[in-house]
């Protein structure tokens, strides 16, 4: 079995990806994030997800907690995020064009 | 109910998140779906969020806590090795009782067969077995929830006097078991436990009372001393069975005189399932009044030697997690012991 590497998010990989992509918009907190991530995947995360992501993601340095607004603490996205979700984005487009691809090529056939 | 389930999450977790998540669910609302979510979210991490967090957390909130940081590899390995020797207690006793001395329950020390017969006995010591075996692994596990500085050093100091008095039971046993020529020459062992029980636990409470400058300590070490020496004392007893018996039956245990009639002046076999039996009592006793005992006996040695030491960490709440788990398996030990007295089960 694949040892899982320190810098792979692991099992929370998605919502990793959704809060990375959020934040390559603008640093936001918690609930902005839950609201902008509905706003553009259509799936609202949970405050138990969202954070799990949110601990793993500061641990990675990929993302950054700026200085708290009262009880909420935005978070902004770091250069190792940014490149980190570039070839994360760059992975799942390889995929998308392969699964779509394949999916034309069989409603032709 | 939602601040209810955030409690469920680790302690720098806590501290680092807690405001924030209370925030969002001020304006998010909380369905069911929110609160299985955040009851998985605490399980995520407390056994999947890498250890970073837990280290960096720490750090991060490090003025919030207090610098109240404790001992995690040495928390660490107490858990580990009280678990691992109550497996051992359990799967040796299940061993001895299925395999090794299967007519046991047929002797008359095995009180239990009276009620249930001697096949049902067999399970029923099997489930007792498994109680207080089960009951050492938790309490290995809740009583380290959340303790702070002080409470871990207690603790180590605990279970390091626990280790050392548990030694010294086994050297005896072993020193008994190779020149005791009668019953008689056996009892220094017995003894030796009994004393060990009460002293060690007064040196354990001694050493906290010192380490912390805390008084209260050292019915915590105290505890922790009499769940490590019970542990080892009850389970080289029950090995030392297993591989002597054979021997033991024609030599020291000749001539033994038991509270039961019917295992006086018998021989073999039949004396070696006796004598295995009142051994399951004694550890058994050991098991179920070590760590009281250990609580009690280490008050007294920390109120003198913590006098005039600075103390340390944050004191701790009065009823934490941890004082709960300890205090819950002092209860149902209690109990299996106020019942065994009542109903004279093993």
């Amino acid at each position: 079995m694949r040892r899982r590497s320190s810098r792979d998010p692991g099992h929370l990989s998605d919502p990793g990806v959704l809060i990375l992509s959020s934040l390559a918009g603008g640093p936001k907190h918690g609930y902005a994030l839950m609201q902008d991530i509905a706003t553009f995947t259509g799936t609202r995360l949970e405050p138990g997800t969202l954070y799990g992501a949110i601990a793993r993601l500061e641990k990675l340095r990929w993302i950054e907690a700026l200085p708290s607004e009262g009880p909420r603490r935005p978070y902004r996205l770091t250069g190792d995020g940014a490149s980190a979700l570039r070839s994360q984005l760059d992975t799942m487009a390889g995929v998308v064009a392969v699964g779509l691809q394949r999916l034309a090529r069989a409603s032709d056939a | 109910m939602h601040r209810w389930l955030l409690r469920l999450y680790p302690k720098p977790w806590r501290a680092r998140y807690e405001a924030e998540v209370a925030a969002v669910l001020d304006q998010h609302g909380c369905t069911v779906r929110t609160l299985v979510d955040l009851a998985a979210g605490a399980l995520d991490a407390r056994l999947l969020l890498p250890r970073f967090a837990q280290e960096e957390l720490i750090a991060v909130n490090v003025g919030h806590l207090g610098g109240d940081a404790v001992d995690r590899p040495g928390r660490t390995i107490v858990i580990v090795a009280v678990t691992a020797l109550s497996a051992v207690f359990f799967l040796l006793l299940a061993y001895m009782m299925f395999v090794g001395f299967p007519a046991i329950t047929q002797t008359g020390d095995a009180h239990l067969q009276r009620w249930l017969g001697p096949d049902m006995a067999r399970w029923g010591y099997l489930a007792l077995g498994l109680l207080v075996a089960g009951a050492y692994g938790t309490v290995a596990i809740g009583g380290n929830l959340d303790s702070g500085q002080a409470s871990s050093r207690s603790v180590l100091a605990g279970a390091a006097v626990g280790v050392a008095s548990g030694l010294v039971s086994v050297v005896v046993l072993a020193t008994a078991t190779l020149t005791a020529t009668s019953p008689g020459g056996l009892a220094p062992s017995a003894t030796a436990d009994m004393l060990l029980m009460v002293a060690a636990p007064v040196v354990a409470g001694a050493a906290a009372g010192w380490l912390t400058g805390r008084a209260s300590q050292g019915l915590l070490a105290g505890f922790w001393c009499g769940v490590v020496f019970a542990l080892l004392a009850s389970t080289s007893l029950l090995l030392r069975d297993l591989v002597f018996a054979g021997t033991l039956a024609h030599t020291a245990w000749v001539g033994d005189r038991f509270g039961d009639a019917l295992c006086n002046g018998v021989q073999g076999t039949v004396l070696a399932d006796c004598e295995v039996g009142d051994d399951f009592g004694f550890a058994a006793f050991l098991l179920l009044l070590g760590p009281l005992m250990g609580a009690l006996a280490g008050g007294p040695g920390s109120l003198a030697a913590s006098r005039g030491r600075e103390p340390v960490g944050q004191a701790a709440p009065r009823w934490s997690r941890s004082t709960i788990a300890l205090a819950a398996f002092s209860g149902v030990m209690l109990a299996l012991f106020v019942v065994e007295l009542l109903t004279q089960l093993w």
